[in-house]
């Protein structure tokens, strides 16, 4: 990792704060409705090969997804913001970009995000991200699917409380808002257990996942945040999980839908390692 | 140049030839690993096999034979998902021998279901789901724990060498913690209570060894 040159340091800043504007003005959740063709990301953690993948092959869809992760575990964090950041603006309504458990100091300092901005913008530089991430939207309704980087959380009842989630929020704070970004879906349990990840982390179970949809009048939960041969998915493919990177060493996956119906498309490691590395 | 234990992901010096925290063999072709922090993922990667493994385990006759036509690659690519099934090859193979030994065997009644340890969250994400059969008619004390002499081997650093033992009393479980570093808890619906000495187990117990390892105690 070495410094990056004034201009495309300049350029990416002024994309972060342009894009933390856009963020900051919309909603928590964001209601996208139904679209025939969409593209589910899952954690990229620098995979910037995969996003550059979905952006050259799916741009046509009507709506491309990112379910957060897009930094950290990999020294491509950046790289990887550059792309999904530029189309986001281009394209607001299309361009979903969520916030993930790795969107937060909280993983930053630990996973290689900071030392990363440190290396290539220098450390001063790291706030604006900071202030990036607070602002990220929490989750999106596509096609009656909630999509959120970990699910369900204890407290959260209607999807109203997710529209009124407060932001700014650095950690983020919200119990709900860090758990829908933390917690983990166990179909062979009932209710929320604690989950290894740490304080404040649950699994939710099949009980409680089959409550809050049919509640919510929901089809099911698009999320990443576990690691995955590409995917999973579980409760009668009502929770599908979708991971998107490479540092795991498994198959990276991309979810599509096309009229209500699912494909899926995996990346595997020829790819991922021999793929264009410019 | 260390090399990486695909059972615990202890890092262990050139000169061991086994595992200095889990005893664990090293894997032969360990001398010329890549870097060693992608090891244990990538073994994680290789998911594909347990099922393979399983089938094999479930027929102890042609286990051998296939074990030994597997490429030494192979089999160190799978070590991390056999520490699981060896002990499930061994239940079953004593199983059989005990099987044909005692000729009116009293076969489980079938109503009542088998017990079968499931993963629910491990270190080793690819072992998640996984349904490990509990033979109590074969081992009346199933050990659970880190190194390979336990009934049941589970690769997780945090777990001890002999962590816990589940036994069966008439048609109750029994869980008992071997003084763990780590403990052993059982969810009492609200939180992970700490087991200390042995403790009943509830019904479909969900049991935590550790800080990293969740499993569930199921009967079908």
């Amino acid at each position: 990792m070495s410094s990056w040159p004034q201009e495309r340091r300049d350029s990416l800043l002024e994309l972060v704060r342009k894009s933390r504007e856009a963020f900051s003005s919309m909603k928590p959740l964001l209601r996208v409705g139904d679209r025939s063709r969409v593209a589910f990301v899952g954690d990229t953690h620098g995979a910037y090969m995969v996003t550059k993948y979905v952006f050259e092959n799916f741009s046509d869809y009507d709506a491309i997804v990112f379910l957060g992760d897009y930094v950290d575990r990999e020294p491509y964090g950046l790289e990887n913001l550059e792309i999904i950041l530029s189309r986001f603006l281009e394209n607001k309504g299309k361009v979903i970009v969520l916030r993930g458990n790795h969107e937060s100091p909280l993983t930053n300092e630990y996973y290689g995000f900071r030392a990363e901005v440190r290396e290539k913008l220098g450390d001063e530089n790291y706030k604006e991200f900071v202030d990036l991430f607070s602002e990220m939207p929490y989750a999106a309704i596509v096609n009656d699917y909630l999509c959120v980087h970990g699910g369900i959380a204890r407290n959260l009842k209607s999807l109203q409380q997710i529209e009124e989630l407060k932001k700014p929020d650095i950690i983020p704070e919200d119990e709900i808002a860090f758990e829908i970004l933390w917690n983990d879906p166990r179909e062979e349990l009932d209710g929320f257990v604690p989950n290894i990840r740490g304080e404040g982390t649950f699994f939710y179970g099949k009980d409680v996942t089959l409550e809050f949809l049919r509640e919510n009048s929901l089809k099911g939960i698009i999320r990443g945040h576990e690691v995955a041969d590409g995917f999973r998915s579980e409760i009668d493919e009502r929770v599908i999980t979708v991971f998107s990177s490479r540092y795991h060493k498994m198959r990276a996956g991309i979810l599509l839908q096309d009229q209500g119906k699912f494909n899926m498309v995996y990346l595997d490691e020829e790819f991922l390692l021999n793929g264009d590395k410019s | 140049m260390t090399w990486k234990c695909t059972g615990c992901g202890t890092e262990n010096p050139d000169d061991a030839m086994y595992c200095t925290t889990c005893g664990l063999k090293r894997p032969d072709e360990s001398v010329g690993a890549q870097s060693a922090p992608q090891e244990t993922v990538e073994s994680a990667g290789s998911v594909a096999q347990p099922t393979e493994q399983q089938e094999q385990a479930v027929q102890p006759v042609n286990q051998p034979v296939e074990a030994q036509a597997q490429t030494q690659e192979q089999q160190a690519q799978q070590t991390e998902v056999q520490t699981v099934t060896t002990a499930e090859n061994q239940a079953q193979t004593t199983t059989t021998s005990q099987q044909s030994e005692v000729t009116e065997t009293p076969t489980p009644t079938a109503q009542e279901g088998k017990y079968y340890i499931q993963f629910i969250a491990t270190p080793v994400s690819a072992l998640n789901k996984t349904k490990v059969p509990l033979d109590f008619d074969v081992f009346e004390n199933i050990s659970l724990g880190r190194s390979p002499e336990n009934v049941l081997m589970i690769p997780d650093s945090e777990i001890s060498r002999r962590h816990a033992i589940l036994s069966k009393e008439g048609d109750t479980l029994y869980i008992e913690d071997l003084n763990s570093t780590n403990g052993t808890y059982i969810y009492d619906g609200k939180v992970f209570q700490a087991v200390k000495g042995k403790a009943q187990l509830p019904k479909n117990a969900v049991v935590k060894l550790g800080n990293n390892t969740i499993i569930k105690i199921v009967r079908e």
